[in-house]
């Protein structure tokens, strides 16, 4: 069994972690901001008043939930069209 | 005149097969590296970071128009250069008496360590370390409590391309954001990167489509479809079993690289020009 987290603790703070982790990543020229996202689970943690390990685990559910599982299947589709897109434009 | 360690443990990376190898100072590192990410959080008293760094694939992986032969070839290129990283932390604790490990598993950054080791810069494309000879490289880390002398960041910025300053002031575009805007945003100002944004989590189902992440995503799909015909034909249909495929042989990577085709850094470095035609001497 894995390190359970409650539906109510996963749902209250997915999005934040989500937010806060690498899921998505912003930079200021080419040096990456670190205060609002790319941040590590020890600091997500304490910002949101949560232990590392809580954090880690809402942040691997909620990056595997994050996107209907169609989403994986389809981006097949997606690269086989930019793959063949770019050498048809050459 | 004998050689300096540097250049001993540079030249042991390259016959190992590294087509580059940096070294960078871990007080250099420890500037942006977070606690718990550093690399004396892994090796206690590492003073350096040596970088193998290797084309992502021969260049004709990019010469297919189908992208799977890209994907295939990329997946070989980071365990050999940890085994090149692997050797030479072998060599440097028996030549030279100092501590070595790979460093490897996420726990560094080896994006970082490139970066600090003067192999390039990163770039609008996934802000991915850009090297102006190589383009897109990937890397093995070996980190020493040897003191080393660090090569520093490199002077100029790789990305972006004449040719993207061009085309972004004429379109408002560069070819990696025109290659995936779902992935990449971002906007140059005065021929360089002002700001970038880089959605890891839709890449991340484009790069890791068969991958232990979409075996988990999928998995539950299939426990909670309540049609057992629907549930079967799940489990037991072609997308699921290249999944299952490719989990038993850990093929996965970081970007899926579409961005990347029609970069004019990539470009030129996946560009051969044959050395032999025939008829010439072998």
């Amino acid at each position: 069994m894995g390190r359970y987290i409650s539906p109510e603790i996963y749902n209250k703070y997915k999005q934040q972690v989500l937010d806060m982790s690498l899921a998505v990543q912003n930079y200021v020229g080419i040096e990456q901001q670190r205060t609002e996202s790319c941040m590590t689970d020890a600091e997500m943690a304490a910002k949101l008043g949560l232990t590392a390990a809580e954090v880690r685990e809402i942040r691997t559910i909620a990056f595997n939930d994050l996107h209907h599982a169609d989403m994986w299947l389809n981006s097949d589709d997606e690269k086989r069209m930019k793959c063949q897109s770019y050498f048809k434009k050459r | 005149m004998s050689s300096s360690p540097e250049e001993k443990i540079k030249k042991l990376g390259k016959k190992l097969g590294a087509n580059l190898v940096g070294i960078a100072s871990v007080e250099d590192i420890n500037k942006y590296a977070p606690e718990g990410h550093r690399p004396d959080d892994v090796l206690m008293g590492a003073k350096s970071a040596i970088v193998f760094a290797g084309q992502l694939t021969p260049k004709g992986a990019w010469h297919s128009k189908g992208y799977q032969v890209h994907h295939m070839n990329r997946s070989f290129g980071i365990p050999y250069r940890n085994r090149i990283a692997f050797d030479v932390a072998l060599y440097i604790e028996e030549k030279y008496g100092y501590y070595a490990a790979v460093a490897s598993g996420g726990n560094i950054s080896a994006k970082l360590c490139a970066e600090m080791a003067g192999m390039g810069t990163r770039s609008m494309a996934a802000g991915i370390v850009l090297n102006k000879d190589w383009g897109l490289l990937n890397f093995g880390v070996a980190m020493t409590t040897m003191p080393l002398k660090p090569d520093g960041m490199v002077d100029e910025q790789v990305c972006p391309h004449p040719s993207c300053v061009k085309r972004w002031e004429k379109e408002g575009k560069t070819f990696c954001l025109d290659a995936c805007p779902e992935c990449l945003s971002g906007e140059l100002e005065d021929g360089k990167i002002k700001w970038m944004r880089y959605n890891r989590h839709v890449c991340a189902t484009r790069a890791q489509t068969r991958s232990i992440n979409s075996f988990q995503r999928t998995l539950l799909e299939a426990i909670n479809e309540p049609d057992l015909e629907k549930r079967k034909s799940i489990v037991l249909g072609t997308f699921f079993g290249s999944v299952v495929a490719t989990v038993s042989t850990a093929n996965t990577m970081g970007q899926c690289g579409e961005c990347l085709r029609g970069c004019p850094i990539t470009i030129k470095a996946r560009t051969l020009k044959p050395k032999w035609k025939p008829g010439d001497p072998g």
